[in-house]
């Protein structure tokens, strides 16, 4: 008998800590950048910057606004944020006791996507691009990160993203901003 | 056993009504025709929901308050360029930030959510097509029209308590401003505090009718016109008399599961060179509502032991 009891004492508490972990772990912002790039940011990549955006934090840093560089070289970045928010019906959350507990009242989603266009003679001639994928999920005790700080991250990490990107494709890039004309006219002709 | 089921679908169903008190008034939605220029227009709504319905949220642009925002209730916000963060707070925070650009058009939705104590508030930015279709049934909520910079002053979600006292309350006998010898009152108060409030957050302001100025020139001068009728050497040289308001505070303070209703004054006495220090501190204890009945007989014990204290204090100063 003092077994079993010991036993249930066990599980009780088993159930708590499993209880909050999952409580926990529901509040936490689930993250997924695309493309996966890894690699430096330090480089430099030169053009009129073209940026419809506020604020400057959040353009990617290897991008530099050259006036010297042919007037028809431009860097053209812009990002996109679109919110998706999901909750049970509030009849459901008010009733499902499941919710004492910490199970999910809904969840709030929200895409980044940024871009970057290398132009010449108004045309995208080269473009990098990343997605920034990002979920969390609220319960009655805690809303999970708010969208203002999710954006913000997300917005960092397309940013570091695409500029990862435009690092590993540097000479690319640079050499069709730099050329005097763009498509290159071949030598003779 | 019957009424018992009975009982058990009516009680919430009588919560859930008596949840449902949205935005009642306010003409319908209509698109902004002529915004300010170089503003970008925002529309921040909440569609109908029974549950919840009866609960309302202050949102803040950029940490300043804007507008409560009902159920079924709307108010347009013209924000200029720029990033714009909207959040609202109850026990939990939300918030969404919009990159503005000027002459474009933006909308938010309000939603809310259960909570422990109160429902959470959520914000969320959402495309303009379903923003359009989803507003269209809201009312415009009073001061709805707001632009970044110019936001109203706002009282909160409780009204002011408004405590009338007369000096019969305090069981003296009602004077003639106009025969009360020279007395002057300055408020010296660098703190104010007349305000109710619920475990630290506001519950709105607390109004004195008259105001505390008079109603210390009355308490004072009544006094005064007591003592000098009693020493007729102090009524024949006149002298000045002035007196401090250091302190006028009505206030709340609350825990779990009460409110004391609390007044304190001090005042300081001047005749010539001569001061004397008056206090008075009276309190009501209530479980329901700190409401102006309640504080009322706070205020009036701290006035009377305040006349009281005044009499002794001028007898003096005046002998």
């Amino acid at each position: 008998m003092h077994r079993f009891l010991l036993r249930g004492r066990q599980w009780r508490g088993r159930l708590v800590v499993g209880v909050l972990l999952a409580a926990l772990n529901g509040c936490a912002t689930s993250v997924f950048v695309t493309p996966q790039v890894t690699g430096p940011i330090e480089c430099k990549v030169r053009g009129h910057l073209s940026y419809t955006g506020t604020n400057a934090e959040y353009l990617p840093t290897v991008l530099a606004d050259d006036p010297a560089s042919p007037a028809d070289s431009v860097l053209r970045y812009a990002y996109r944020a679109d919110y998706d928010l999901r909750q049970l019906p509030a009849e459901v959350q008010w009733v499902n006791p499941l919710h004492l507990i910490g199970m999910p009242t809904g969840t709030g989603a929200l895409t980044i996507a940024g871009r970057l266009d290398v132009m010449r003679g108004g045309v995208a001639v080269r473009s990098f691009a990343a997605v920034a994928a990002m979920k969390r999920s609220q319960s009655m005790f805690s809303e999970g990160e708010t969208f203002t700080d999710m954006r913000r991250r997300g917005l960092l990490l397309v940013r570091d993203n695409i500029a990862a990107q435009v690092c590993a494709d540097l000479p690319t890039t640079q050499a069709i901003l730099d050329a005097a004309t763009y498509p290159a006219v071949p030598a003779g002709e | 056993m019957q009424s018992l089921s009975r009982s058990i679908v009516a009680i919430p169903l009588l919560f859930l009504l008596c949840l449902d008190a949205g935005a009642k008034s306010g003409p319908k939605f209509e698109p902004e025709q002529s915004p300010p220029a170089d503003h970008g227009v925002v529309y921040v709504y909440r569609d109908f929901n029974l549950i919840g319905g009866g609960a309302s949220y202050m949102v803040q642009v950029n940490g300043v308050p804007a507008a409560y925002l009902p159920s079924h209730g709307y108010f347009v916000y013209f924000a200029k360029p720029g990033e714009v963060e909207f959040s609202a707070r109850t026990e939990a925070k939300t918030s969404v930030t919009l990159d503005v650009e000027a002459g474009k058009t933006y909308f938010i939705k309000g939603t809310i959510g259960v909570g422990v104590f109160v429902g959470h508030p959520h914000l969320v930015a959402v495309p303009n097509d379903i923003g359009e279709a989803e507003i269209a049934g809201c009312t415009l909520v009073a001061d709805g029209r707001i632009t970044m910079g110019q936001e109203p002053k706002h009282k909160g979600p409780f009204d002011d308590a408004v405590v009338e006292i007369a000096l019969t309350d305090l069981g003296m006998a009602p004077v003639d401003t106009a025969t009360l010898p020279p007395l002057e009152v300055i408020d010296k108060r660098t703190d104010v505090r007349m305000e109710r409030t619920a475990l630290g957050k506001t519950m709105g302001a607390v109004v004195m009718k008259p105001g505390e100025v008079e109603l210390v020139r009355a308490v004072i001068g009544a006094k005064l016109q007591q003592v000098m009728a009693s020493i007729p050497a102090a009524a024949e040289g006149a002298t000045p008399v002035a007196c401090e308001i250091v302190q006028f505070d009505v206030t709340t303070p609350s825990t779990a599961l009460y409110w004391d209703a609390t007044t304190d004054i001090a005042l300081t006495l001047r005749v010539g060179d001569g001061e004397r220090a008056v206090k008075g501190h009276g309190v009501k204890r209530t479980y329901a509502n700190p409401s102006a009945k309640v504080i009322k007989p706070a205020a009036v014990a701290a006035l009377k032991q305040v006349a009281d204290a005044s009499e002794a204090a001028l007898r003096e100063l005046l002998q």
